[in-house]
């Protein structure tokens, strides 16, 4: 936190009071959402900056190498949205809370806004554009979410859908305990979760 | 209207692009020369903006403008 805090508000006392800090986490839940968030990632990959040096590396994302120029403090959901043009995965809150950004990694599932992409060399990485099949047909899960009427607004779909094709890929046939369980990482304000939750049991029953 | 969707099942148009990650929000769209903004708020809960002195954020690398209420 003290970090986040220095970061974001240079001005700030060496040791804040509570006030100082509850101003703090406030102010910097401004400054990190994720459109502000880019400028500060490509202004530090300006050249002749120390220590923000880009660096070629091969990605496999759906089954393709992808090559990529990638910052030392890029996360994998940068790289996936703004530089391979992914943007299915979303930025919700870029700080781990919502899951907004799921991917699988290696068959699991990880958020891919607090992994960062030189993590991840050799390492099979599966977004939500990985899903459907060559010839267009969706994945049980996505076409049980459609089915079930899971999406409203949207926004948290995509990291849904990874999560519980994830678990039905280690668990196909989850009881709704265990599948709100593996769900229970990806938060949706418009409150969708039993809808998302009976998308998972007809994918699991249907698959 | 109301006979047309009142009681009937109905399946949202734009529900497939959002299962599938093709539906486009506010985040996914680039424009080149597009800029980006940053809200920088006041550290005072109650105070007078008497006058705002950006010319350390113009110095740096990369800062195009500073919109203000002038």
């Amino acid at each position: 936190m003290t970090d986040h805090h220095e970061f974001f508000l240079p001005e700030s006392q060496p040791a804040p009071s509570r006030r100082e800090f509850i101003k703090g986490v406030i102010a910097s839940g401004v400054a990190v959402s994720s459109v502000a968030y880019v400028p500060t990632t490509w202004a530090q990959s300006a050249p002749g900056k120390s220590g923000a040096v880009e660096r070629l590396l091969s990605l496999n994302v759906n089954g393709q190498t992808r090559r990529v120029d990638v910052l030392p403090n890029e996360t994998l959901a940068m790289t996936l949205r703004y530089k391979l043009g992914l943007t299915g995965t979303k930025l919700g809150c870029d700080r781990a809370e919502c899951g907004a950004c799921t991917v699988i990694i290696d068959g699991v599932t990880h958020y891919s806004c607090s992994t960062l992409t030189h993590r991840v060399r050799g390492r099979q990485i599966t977004t939500v554009e990985g899903l459907e099949s060559p010839s267009g047909e969706l994945h049980p899960v996505q076409q049980a979410f459609m089915d079930e009427l899971g999406p409203q607004c949207g926004f948290c779909t995509p990291g849904q859908v990874m999560s519980a094709v994830a678990l039905l890929a280690a668990n196909p046939n989850p009881t709704r305990q265990e599948a709100r369980e593996a769900m229970a990482g990806n938060l949706c304000r418009c409150g969708a979760y039993d809808h998302y939750l009976n998308g998972v049991m007809r994918a699991a029953r249907e698959s | 209207m109301a006979n047309v969707l009142v009681g009937k099942n109905f399946t949202p148009p734009d529900i497939r692009g959002k299962v599938t990650g093709r539906a486009k929000y506010a985040e996914d769209f680039r424009a080149d020369g597009m800029l980006f903004c940053r809200l920088l708020t006041s550290p005072m809960p109650h105070a007078r903006v008497r006058d705002i002195d950006a010319s350390a954020a113009l110095a740096m690398q990369g800062v195009v403008a500073h919109p203000d209420r002038r």
